[in-house]
């Protein structure tokens, strides 16, 4: 075999991430690399992450330890051979640039964009992002693509070796049509002057295509129901009264997780990823919690998936502390890549901001296949045991992806979580 | 209109030339015995002054032709097969085509420069090969082909009254090719550098010269109720119409181009080099090339295994409408 380089770049790790220090490397020179090992750590402004050696090969650095380069930034090459590669090697053809820039790194975004691996996208690894992943599509399909705002990457070419061609972008063009023949043409003009304008780019470019992703690939079915959680809010009191024992004022969102740990127990399909045509059950459950962040301007704001690992493990207080600090990080762009991605359930609560007795259709964050969408109590007159008694109802939308979960399943799940939300006790069990 | 062949479509062209503009003379091998029909007859009526045999010895005759060209005649010069040319080449090709240039565009050297090409014949190595390709490669020097007596005509008269040197082979493929030429008299040229549909398609342009030609326009009939397919007639290669064959691509999205040169840095190579530069995003598909393979043209039967044939080209369109 010949004697080949690849030559490994500064990754862009985060969406306002222009620079990276070389904190260590966790290999030397020379070392026979295997793919996917951890090979170095790098620094950003706000965040440190591990990456992992994305080919095998025998690693020569380039950059030393404590040097702060670009991205796109030269750092490494992997030799076929134990050589350190010469001017002659790395000139020649047969080096391979590893994609710099996970995130598209060509679209200009201004510096207050959050800094975060990858945004909404909370269950992908970030090792996923090194994928070596070429989208094969012809010259004239990727015009196509621009011209009628069609993304190629969410199409299955059909053409030679799954090429996408003109024909495939012509379909989607016209799916697209058809769908938007039924909605309101835009109007192009308005008078009058304008607040504001914000660009559909950077983070608010990356939530518009996961969620319009989210809508084309899965098949979601959402259902509303009311639990009565007056019970639960009588116990949480008694948690309230020790707040300053617990160190935490324990709140509903914790016995909410600590309730859907509960009914994933029963039905643990509902904790579950669709990854690459296969649906990967998880024993443990890592809680996506949607998280909004401050926008760019005072009319606008963002959204984010904080993840809180292993949430099975933990008791209420654990997981009260645990969520508070998962939000502040994120919404002081200090989150690290743990923080953000390998979830196995979503949680977007609009509790206290919507208004009480809300009902949504939440969408799916890919790839979990179930979400739960909870959101501010109402009180009503209930019948219990033949009588009429206040109570206070949590309404609750749960959205679930029918791809991998039918509705006996879903049904289930949803009778679970409502005897655990109604019967508190339970969560001691 | 009448229905004559293609090689009696050149030899009108040279003869009513010939009859308007006494400059006009033909110099070759056995052009007065007219071993291929185009220039029969020709020294009865123009007579051997204007009908030149010469020895077999090509820098020689093809001398005599630049000489008479420098000195303001308008030489027609016959290398009877193609591959003969190379015997000269040098004199024909780098002299020629630079000789308006090193001149400080004072001087021009109007030479017609004909000869069968092609396989077809069986005839093997010099005497099946093409040369329009080689020319090609050379600046200063018109290239065209002919593929219908129509065409033969009307582009031999325009090479012979064009100021530039011009190579124009024509194929033995087809030399007993018939079609509809105007009558004697009716007097027309088919500009140099302008391409032809030759049948109007929308699903693959296939870009087919002289015999390919017809091979191309046999296997677009034979394709029609499933694939619709786009024939374009190049006959110029240099000047070369780029617009006629990118129009066509904005259309069709597929190019087949069958070439009957070899593969390496022939005239397909050249235009699917610069449709990559000039029209990247017109393409649905990579462009296929049907070519000779890199070797030697064999003689007798073997030759149809080299040539490009209906059967290359249909699966090649096949291959790039998948």
């Amino acid at each position: 075999m010949a004697y080949t380089v690849t030559e490994y770049v500064m990754p862009k790790l985060a969406m306002a991430m222009n620079e990276g220090t070389v904190a260590d490397w966790l290999v030397q020179d020379g070392d026979y690399v295997e793919a996917g090992i951890p090979l170095a750590a790098i620094e950003t402004e706000k965040v440190a992450y591990d990456v992992e050696s994305p080919v095998s090969g025998y690693f020569y650095s380039v950059v030393p330890v404590g040097q702060t380069v670009d991205c796109g930034t030269l750092l490494a090459h992997f030799c076929t051979e134990p050589r350190r590669p010469d001017a002659a090697d790395t000139s020649a053809n047969n080096s391979t640039d590893l994609p710099a820039d996970t995130l598209g790194a060509n679209e200009a975004r201004s510096k207050r964009d959050p800094v975060a691996p990858s945004v909404v996208d909370s269950a992908s690894d970030t090792a996923a992002t090194f994928e070596l992943k070429r989208l094969k599509s012809s010259p004239l399909a990727r015009k196509l693509g621009k011209q009628l705002n069609i993304q190629l990457d969410a199409l299955t070419g059909s053409g030679p070796g799954g090429r996408i061609v003109k024909r495939d972008v012509m379909a989607a063009s016209e799916n697209k049509t058809h769908q938007s023949a039924q909605l309101p043409t835009a109007a192009t003009e308005v008078s009058g002057d304008i607040l504001a304008t914000l660009p559909m780019s950077g983070l608010r470019k990356t939530i518009a295509n996961r969620m319009v992703q989210s809508l084309q690939n899965t098949a979601q079915v959402s259902c509303h129901w009311e639990s009565d959680i007056t019970r639960l809010l009588a116990q949480r009191a008694e948690l309230v009264e020790q707040e300053e024992l617990l160190g935490t004022r324990v709140s509903v969102n914790a016995f909410l997780i600590k309730a859907l740990v509960y009914a994933i127990r029963q039905v643990p399909i509902a904790n579950a990823n669709v990854v690459n045509d296969e649906i990967v059950i998880h024993r443990n459950i890592n809680m996506g919690m949607a998280i909004s962040i401050p926008g760019s301007t005072e009319y606008d704001s963002g959204l984010m998936v904080g993840v809180l690992h292993n949430v099975e493990s933990m008791g209420l207080v654990a997981i009260d502390k645990g969520m508070r600090s998962l939000i502040a990080r994120v919404r002081n762009g200090e989150a690290t890549s743990d923080d953000l991605s390998g979830s196995t359930f979503t949680l977007s609560s609009t509790a206290g901001i919507g208004p009480p007795g809300l009902k949504t259709t939440p969408v799916l964050n890919q790839p979990n296949v179930a979400l739960l969408g909870p959101s501010t109590p109402i009180e009503r007159p209930m019948i219990k045991d033949g009588e009429v008694k206040a109570c206070t109802m949590l309404p609750l939308s749960f959205t679930f992806d029918h791809r991998a979960l039918d509705g006996e399943p879903a049904a289930r799940f949803m009778a679970a979580l409502n005897n655990a939300l109604e019967k508190p006790s339970l969560l001691l069990t | 209109m009448r229905t004559i062949t293609l090689t009696d479509a050149i030899r009108e062209a040279i003869e009513e030339e010939m009859r308007v503009d006494s400059s006009v003379f033909v110099v070759g091998q056995d052009v007065r015995g007219a071993i291929f029909p185009h220039t029969k007859g020709l020294v009865e009526e123009f007579g051997t002054d204007r009908v030149v045999d010469t020895p077999i010895a090509e820098s020689g005759m093809y001398g005599v032709a630049f000489g008479a060209a420098q000195e303001g005649m308008r030489p027609i010069v016959d290398f009877m097969f193609g591959g003969f040319s190379y015997v000269t080449f040098s004199e024909c090709s780098v002299t020629t085509g630079q000789y308006h240039f090193l001149h400080g565009s004072q001087h021009a050297l109007p030479i017609v420069i004909t000869a069968g090409v092609g396989t077809g014949q069986r005839l093997a190595n010099d005497h099946a090969m093409s040369i329009h390709g080689t020319f090609a490669h050379h600046p200063g020097i018109k290239v065209a082909m002919p593929s219908t007596p129509y065409d033969a005509k009307g582009m031999f008269k325009a090479a012979i009254r064009d100021n530039n040197p011009v190579v124009i082979p024509w194929h033995m493929g087809i030399m007993m090719l018939k079609g509809e030429v105007p009558d004697i008299g009716d007097d027309y040229i088919v500009p140099l550098g302008v391409a032809d549909v030759k049948r109007v398609g929308s699903d693959v342009t296939v870009l087919a010269n002289s015999l390919q030609l017809q091979h191309a326009l046999s296997v677009a009939e034979k394709l029609a109720p499933e694939i619709s397919v786009e024939v374009i007639d190049p006959r110029s290669f240099v000047p070369f119409d780029m617009e006629t064959l990118l129009t066509s691509l904005e259309k069709t999205n597929r190019l087949v181009i069958v070439d009957e040169d070899w593969e390496s840095g022939g005239f397909a190579a050249t235009v699917s080099a610069r449709v990559v530069e000039q029209g990247f995003d017109l393409l649905d598909a990579p462009i296929l090339r049907v070519t000779l393979p890199n070797m030697p043209v064999p003689g007798g039967y073997m030759e149809e295994y080299v040539a490009p044939n209906p059967e290359r080209i249909e699966a090649a369109i096949r291959e790039v409408c998948l």
